[in-house]
C-alpha cells in the first residue's frame, strides 16, 4: 500500500492563477441543471404569453379549443413548477448517495412531465386540426375516416422521434445514475 | 440568512480555493479521460463553489463540503458522457490526443499510471480510494459518500487491494 500512497503524494498540486479564478467567477455555468431551470421557466413564460391572445379571440374560436389550450397551459405549469421544486432540492453539497437519489428523482419527474405534456399537446393538435379542417364532420365520422388516419400516423411518427430522444438522453441518464447508486450501496 | 457582500464573497472564495485547489484537481483528474474533461470538471466545480459559497454555514467542515461538491459534479458529468471508456485500447487512443505536456496526462509517468488504474475502478469506488489516499479518516469519507463508517472500512480494504493489483500489473507492463 505504501507505494500507492507514495505515488499519490507525488501528484503535483498547482494553485490556480489569478486569471483562472477571475474566469471562474465570470463563468456561465455549463451545468445541465441550470439549463433545465431556464428551459422550464421559459416554457411557462411562453405558454402564459400565448394564452392571452386566445382569451381575446374567444368570439372567433370554439370554447372547447380555448378550454383545451387553457388546460394544457395549466397542467404544463403545474408540472414545470413541481419539477422546478425538485431541482431546487438537488444540492451539490449533499453526500454522494443523497445527491444520486435526488438526481434520479429530478430526472424521473422531468421525463414524466415531458411525456404528460406530449400527450396533452397531441390531444390539442387532434382537436385543433379537426376544428380547423374538418369541422363539417362529426367526431365519430372523422375518427374512422382516412383524414384522421393520416393525422394519427403523422403524430405517431413525431411521438416516436420525441420519445426516442427522451429515452436516449434522459432515461439512459436515469439508468446511469441508478448504476452509480447501486455501486455505492453494494 | 447570512448576506455577504461581493467583497466578502470573493475573500471567502479565494480562501476556499487556496485551501482546496489541490484536492479539487486531484479528484477531478480521477474522473477525467482527457484534458478537456479535466478542465470541464475543474471549471464546473469552481463555478458551483462560487455560486454556493455564501450558503456554506459551517455545518460540516469546509473540506467535507468541498469534497462532496467536487465528487457530485464529477459523477454527474460522468453520467452525462455518451461513452464510458473502459477498454485499455481506447484509453491509449485518448492519451495520445490529450495534452502530453500537462503534468496529469504525461505519458507513462507514475501519475498517469496511477490515474489510469484508478479509472478502471467503479466511479464510486474512485471517490472512496482517492479520499483515503488523501489521508482522510473513515468518518470523513463516510460523511462525504453517505455510508456508515464500518462500511467504508470494508470498502477501503477491498478497493486498496484491487488498485494495487492493477497498478502493479501496469508498472510491470511498462518495465517489460
Amino acid at each position: 500500500m505504501s507505494d500507492l500512497q507514495e505515488m499519490w503524494d507525488k501528484i503535483p498540486e498547482k494553485p490556480l492563477e489569478e486569471e483562472d479564478v477571475e474566469a471562474i467567477v465570470n463563468l456561465k455555468s455549463k451545468s445541465e441543471v441550470d439549463s433545465f431551470r431556464k428551459v422550464l421557466r421559459l416554457e411557462m413564460l411562453i405558454a402564459w404569453v400565448l394564452i392571452v391572445p386566445f382569451l381575446f379571440l374567444h368570439d372567433y374560436l370554439k370554447m372547447e379549443l380555448i378550454i383545451l389550450m387553457g388546460l394544457n397551459v395549466f397542467i404544463g405549469t403545474i408540472l414545470n413548477v413541481l419539477t422546478l421544486g425538485r431541482l431546487k432540492k438537488l444540492e451539490l453539497f449533499e453526500n454522494i448517495k443523497s445527491f444520486l437519489v435526488s438526481s434520479i428523482k429530478v430526472f424521473r419527474a422531468f421525463v414524466i412531465m415531458y411525456l404528460t405534456v406530449l400527450l396533452f399537446v397531441d390531444l390539442f393538435m387532434v382537436v385543433i386540426m379537426k376544428f380547423l379542417l374538418w369541422d363539417d364532420k362529426g367526431w365519430v365520422e372523422w375518427l374512422f375516416s382516412k383524414d384522421s388516419t393520416l393525422l394519427f400516423i403523422l403524430l405517431v411518427v413525431i411521438n416516436v422521434i420525441i420519445i426516442a430522444y427522451v429515452w436516449l438522453i434522459y432515461v439512459k441518464r436515469i439508468q446511469s445514475l441508478k448504476t452509480l447508486l447501486k455501486e455505492i450501496e453494494k | 440568512m447570512n448576506l455577504m457582500t461581493e467583497q466578502e464573497k470573493q475573500v471567502r472564495f479565494n480562501i476556499f480555493l487556496e485551501e482546496h485547489t489541490g484536492i479539487i484537481q486531484k479528484l477531478c483528474r480521477g474522473y477525467s479521460d482527457s484534458l478537456e474533461d479535466f478542465e470541464d470538471n475543474v471549471q464546473e466545480v469552481g463555478y458551483q463553489l462560487w455560486k454556493s459559497i455564501d450558503r456554506f454555514e459551517g455545518k460540516s467542515k469546509s473540506g467535507t463540503w468541498v469534497y462532496r461538491l467536487t465528487l457530485n459534479v464529477c459523477l454527474y458529468n460522468l453520467s452525462k458522457r455518451k461513452k464510458r471508456v473502459d477498454h485499455p485500447t481506447d484509453r491509449i487512443l485518448i492519451r495520445k490526443i490529450a495534452d502530453k505536456q500537462h503534468d496529469y496526462f504525461k505519458d507513462d509517468s507514475p501519475v498517469q499510471v496511477l490515474y489510469e488504474s484508478i479509472a478502471l475502478l467503479k466511479p464510486t469506488d474512485r471517490a472512496i480510494i482517492m479520499l483515503y489516499l488523501e489521508k482522510k479518516e473513515h468518518a470523513v469519507i463516510a460523511e462525504v459518500v453517505g455510508l456508515s463508517v464500518s462500511n467504508v472500512g470494508v470498502k477501503v480494504n477491498r478497493i486498496k487491494k484491487k488498485l494495487k493489483e492493477i497498478v502493479d500489473e501496469r508498472l510491470a507492463r511498462n518495465v517489460g
